[in-house]
């Protein structure tokens, strides 16, 4: 039944959003029909759903990684945002000449995420800063700083909307990505491949070596790990670290994937919906690839829901995410409820 | 000409700290209860979208600004019921409910007002300067007073200090910090009529622009005390206050981007973190 | 109202609490005389908390009923007990560290209604003032409870009884934490608040300390009541037996391997350890063991000697959640069973296995996560553990700290016979303890060291003032 208990609390979270949605004149089970469906539509339509199931396993992999040693990562945001602008950058500028270059782009790309996370790292180990704070301030500058760097560095002069130049072509993942062409030129790209690669070699990774088992003892008790010689700047390093390089890859899925540009506002939160994947997948390495494709299957309907419905926005998937974080955190207390087993005795 | 330009940041110092203030005073009574708090950005939206509705509507600023402490107050119930009823994680709701405020508030404008965006401007007639001030006055004597003076306010304490001698003489550490968080979400509510109802004249999306998180940080810095917390809120507001001097005066604008100009708070705070340490004694059961 | 001389003031009938199928309280039927004091003994986990628990409220029972001054009783909470004129001082002070003393008894006497007045601090202190010119106590009373000594914090804790006026009050191992000269001190007060027409009941495992101080005695094992009688029927090595349900072993070990090849040279603190010997730290919590501690870790470090880690406090610093045996292990010997980056689960698993068989830990299951286990079974475990590679030296910090004499017994001949092979550096703030093991031991107070002394060079009241800092 323990393991239950975030399915059946993502079906009360449905249930409760489409609730919600009566008090704005909606139809629920029209709202359910959308939201359920619309994923499926069409070979274009469920090319879109992967693509946001890549973003959400890499966005949930950048909350769970630090989740296991014990940190609340909630900078994803501002590590996306920084990373897609500067995957954006490299791609107009670096030379292309053989494919080694997109490799150096994408290893460059994923060093800007690394030391954007590691800014976290850093203030918690010699600051004692808390890991919350800094992330949040951190959003905020990292995105500002996408903003100006957009608009004043690297503007596209063909469009009025604030975004970048393109990319170059051979940078992007279009007629030589097959999953690309067999989804009808949707937004999925092999970086799909590439998130359940990641999630199974961190699997592995976490279960099979002295690092894994390392970070999980961090988590469970920082204290007793430093009393064993663990060194927090490991831990931190290589948790955070991890993080900012998964956010990194979220940036590289849309940029060398999807749009081959970094639009502002591209991300609808894709930082904070990685919590609610994590959380749904109980921080289970695997199971983040079965949550971010549901999680990416009812975005992509509420995303619908705008033009499907008269009152209800995109911002309802916001509603419906917060929903079930709420719904599946509080599942553990119904499912899994019982006393303390061993009661201290004396 | 310096003069004027001074005497400008002052006052815009002192404009911009309020809504600061009253967060921080919101945030101190649920931290200080031993709720780790991060939806004070909700309980600020949820405040600045009722106290601009009710104010529109009923052309009354008090009214707008009870709203705002009532609705972020009930919003503040869901937050309770998870944490301390439900046992969830106090930062995994807190996330929740901000995500939550941020979704809920365009639709609600949307069935209201037909629009996503901003709210109409509040009649510019009832603007009465002096309210917000009066109302943080009172807020601030009334806080100092129930958490230094009162029984109440000394077993809120010890729900975040030790929850076990509260339970030994029969009061329930949970309907404490129950109490605190209601009290928190009421105070952070108002701090939300203020951005619309006196830092503007309507309401904007995402308005708060992390000032709950700010007014976090302002208390995490003070060692959680209430006073001092204020006093790093102040300075905050000047951060904030400095940010809109240089935007406005046109010699600073023109060579520094925009965009670094409003990293200003934020940055402040992340350099405060790094070369101020903070005194480091939160709540011993705090989580 | 008052009961004749032969009524009980509280009897407890046929009580019995049960968790998780196990019982910690069986059957148990106990008169206590109004004015006496009554000791409760008995091993860890041998039920007698528990016991004062449902008497305290703080546990409701399974079955069974109690009666005060003959009628029913049945807390189901702190508070009615409180109501009740019952005071429980625990052992692990019930304050708020961060606030002041007198913030922590203005609390204590107040209540769930009418929360919104002020609190009435210049009344608490006079109160307070009485009690503490009563007992000729010193506090000052607007200090910071982390600020006072360990034992000004214990008479804080008795003093937000006492405001209470209690008629029963409940004192669960309170002179763990004392000097034996503070021991002393707050026995004749124990014997005060007597004459003063109180009812006590002590739970207490130092059993010279009841023969002075106790009316009467009840002895509880596995949960079960094996004898309850007046004090002076029984013997101090009866009780130990009627405890532990077999004969204790003598304490005193002969010293004796000790040789003069210094093995650990420590130049800054003047300590240097010698192969064949333990060598004792005493004294009371707080003074500095914490601290020296963590410089002994950071010198053996440094001097990349092998060592083994006995933490002072085995779940906040020994015990990671949710994780197995073999896990423990591996992450203490690290190197031993991971090779070309992954770990070796069979010889891991073996080698777990062994340790446990030969420690006596259990349940035996390697996958078993630590936390699962007993007191005892852990600390048997990590034991075991800090021992497997045979380190140069063993750091053992307050090693049977919490658990029970089974397991007690096992490590004290660990130590011994572990000393023979190296050295032991142990920190214990039970006395007992260190004067029975020690061969050379320090004293600190106030993070300052007093020693080394040979063994049987002070007798137990001068390692007292040493302790209290009466010797400078």
């Amino acid at each position: 039944m323990k393991k239950a208990a975030p399915i059946i609390g993502l079906i009360v979270g449905i249930a409760l959003a489409c609730l919600l949605a009566l008090f704005f004149r909606e139809n629920p089970l029209h709202v359910l029909k959308v939201l359920l469906t619309s994923s499926y539509n069409s070979k274009f339509d469920f090319g879109l759903t992967l693509f946001y199931t890549t973003c959400l396993i890499f966005s949930g992999l950048a909350f769970s990684i630090p989740m296991k040693a014990g940190l609340f990562h909630i900078g994803a945001e501002g590590q996306i945002i920084f990373s897609a602008v500067v995957a954006a950058y490299l791609g107009h500028v670096l030379p292309f000449d053989t494919s080694f270059s997109i490799l150096l782009l994408c290893v460059l790309t994923a060093l800007a995420g690394f030391l954007a996370a590691y800014v976290i790292a850093l203030l918690k180990l010699y600051r004692q800063a808390h890991e919350v704070v800094v992330a949040i301030m951190l959003n905020f500058i990292l995105s500002a700083f996408a903003t100006w760097f957009t608009i004043n560095r690297l503007q596209n002069p063909n469009s009025q909307n604030p975004e970048t130049h393109l990319i170059q072509p051979s940078f992007q993942f279009l007629n030589n990505d097959f999953l690309k062409v067999y989804f009808e030129q949707s937004a999925v790209s092999s970086f799909f491949l590439v998130a359940i690669l990641f999630c199974i070699v961190l699997f592995i990774l976490e279960q099979k070596t002295l690092w894994g088992l390392q970070i999980r003892a961090y988590g469970s008790n920082p204290l007793a790990a430093r009393r064993l010689q663990i060194s927090d700047f490991k831990i931190l390093t290589i948790s955070l670290g991890l993080a900012g390089v998964c956010s990194a890859l979220v940036g590289l899925t849309e940029v060398l994937g999807n749009t081959f540009q970094f639009k502002i506002g591209f991300s609808p939160q894709y930082g904070f919906l990685g919590i609610a994947v994590a959380l749904l997948a109980r921080n289970n390495f695997l199971g983040i690839i079965a949550s971010a494709f549901l999680m990416a299957s009812l975005h992509k309907g509420a995303s619908d829901l705008d033009l499907e419905t008269k009152f209800l926005t995109r911002d309802f998937s916001l509603i419906l995410q917060a929903i079930i974080i709420f719904s599946v955190a509080s599942s553990y207390y119904f499912f899994n409820y019982r006393f303390k087993k061993k009661v201290k005795l004396d | 000409m310096i003069d004027s330009i001074f005497i400008l940041l002052i006052l815009s110092t002192f404009r911009m700290s309020l809504p600061l203030m009253f967060a921080t005073c919101g945030g101190y009574f649920s931290e200080k209860s031993g709720v780790a708090q991060i939806s004070l950005e909700a309980f600020l939206l949820v405040g600045a979208f009722t106290a601009a509705s009710v104010s529109f509507f009923s052309g009354t600023l008090l009214l707008g600004y009870l709203a705002a402490g009532v609705m972020a107050a009930l919003f503040g119930q869901i937050f309770c019921i998870f944490t301390l009823k439900l046992k969830a994680h106090s930062i995994i709701v807190g996330t929740a409910l901000n995500l939550l405020v941020m979704g809920l508030i365009p639709i609600v404008s949307k069935s209201v007002f037909d629009s996503t965006g901003s709210t109409p401007s509040i009649n510019a007639d009832n603007v009465y300067y002096a309210l917000p001030v009066t109302i943080l006055i009172v807020t601030i004597t009334a806080a100092f007073w129930l958490s230094n003076r009162t029984i109440w306010g000394l077993q809120m304490k010890f729900a975040g200090e030790k929850r076990l001698a509260l339970e030994s003489i029969g009061v329930n550490p949970i309907i404490r910090q129950w109490q605190a968080v209601t009290l928190c979400a009421f105070i952070t509510g108002l701090g939300g009529a203020v951005l619309s109802t006196y830092l503007s004249s309507n309401y904007s999306p995402l308005m708060s622009a992390g000032r709950g998180f700010i007014a976090l940080a302002a208390l995490i810095f003070a060692g959680w005390s209430l006073r001092r917390a204020l006093l790093v809120s102040l300075f905050f507001g000047f951060c904030e206050a400095l940010q809109i001097q240089l935007q406005s005066n046109q010699l600073i604008s023109s060579r520094i981007p925009a965009e670094f100009i409003q990293m200003i708070p934020y940055a402040a705070t992340l350099l405060a973190l790094i070369f101020l340490r903070a005194k480091n004694n939160p709540p011993a059961e705090l989580r | 109202m008052p009961s004749s001389e032969t009524a009980s003031f509280i009897e407890f009938k046929n009580i019995s609490k049960v968790f998780d199928e196990h019982f910690a309280c069986r059957d148990i039927s106990l008169k206590i005389q109004r004015g006496t004091v009554h000791a409760l003994v008995g091993e860890n986990g041998a039920g007698k908390s528990t016991l004062m628990k449902i008497l305290g409220g703080l546990l409701p029972a399974t079955s069974g009923t109690i009666l005060l001054s003959e009628k029913i009783y049945q807390p189901t909470s702190a508070q009615e007990a409180f109501q009740n004129y019952i005071a429980f001082i625990h052992q692990h002070f019930v304050l708020a560290d961060n606030l002041t003393a007198l913030d922590n008894l203005v609390l204590s006497s107040s209540t769930a209604g009418s929360v919104l007045q002020k609190k009435p601090m210049q009344q608490i202190r006079q109160k307070a003032h009485a009690l503490l010119k009563k007992f000729s106590w010193t506090i000052d009373l607007d200090k910071v409870v982390y600020k006072l000594s360990i034992g000004q914090q214990q008479r804080l804790e008795i003093l937000k009884a006492l405001l209470q006026s209690p008629e029963i009050i409940i004192f669960d191992e309170p002179t763990a934490v004392l000097t034996p000269q503070e021991a002393t001190e707050l026995l004749h007060f124990i014997l005060e608040l007597k004459t003063q027409g109180k009812t006590i009941i002590l739970i207490s495992h130092k059993l010279h300390e009841i023969k002075k101080v106790a009316d009467n005695i009840s002895i509880l094992r596995h949960g079960e009541l094996v004898f309850t009688d007046a004090a002076n029927s029984i013997s101090v090595s009866e009780i130990a037996e009627k405890m532990i349900g077999r004969r204790l072993e003598s304490h005193q070990r002969a010293s004796g391997h000790m040789t003069k090849k210094v093995i650990f040279q420590w130049g800054n603190e003047n300590i240097s350890l010698m192969k064949g010997e333990i060598f004792g730290v005493a004294g009371v919590e707080g003074n500095g063991q914490n601290e020296l501690i963590s410089k002994m870790l950071n010198e053996l470090r440094q001097q990349k000697l092998s060592y083994g880690d006995i933490s002072e406090d085995r779940v906040r610093l020994s015990v990671f959640e949710n994780l197995s045996l073999t896990e423990h292990m591996l992450l203490k010997h690290p190197h031993e069973f991971v090779s070309n980056g992954v770990i070796q689960k069979e010889r891991l698993e073996a080698a777990t296995a062994e340790l446990l068989a030969r420690w006596d830990v259990r349940p035996g299951v390697v996958t078993q996560p630590l936390h699962e286990l007993s007191g005892g079974n852990q600390q048997k475990f990590i034991v075991g553990r800090e021992l497997w590679n045979e380190p140069k030296i063993l750091l053992a910090a307050h090693p049977t700290r919490g658990v029970d004499l089974g397991a007690q017994q096992k490590i004290h001949e660990a130590l011994h016979e572990y000393k023979k092979l190296n050295a032991v550096f142990l920190v214990s703030s039970d006395l007992d303890e260190v004067i029975g093991l020690a061969d050379r031991y320090i004293v600190l107070y106030k993070n300052k060291i007093f020693g080394p002394f040979q063994k049987n060079e002070l007798n137990e009241m001068q390692i007292g003032l040493y302790m209290a800092g009466g010797v400078s």
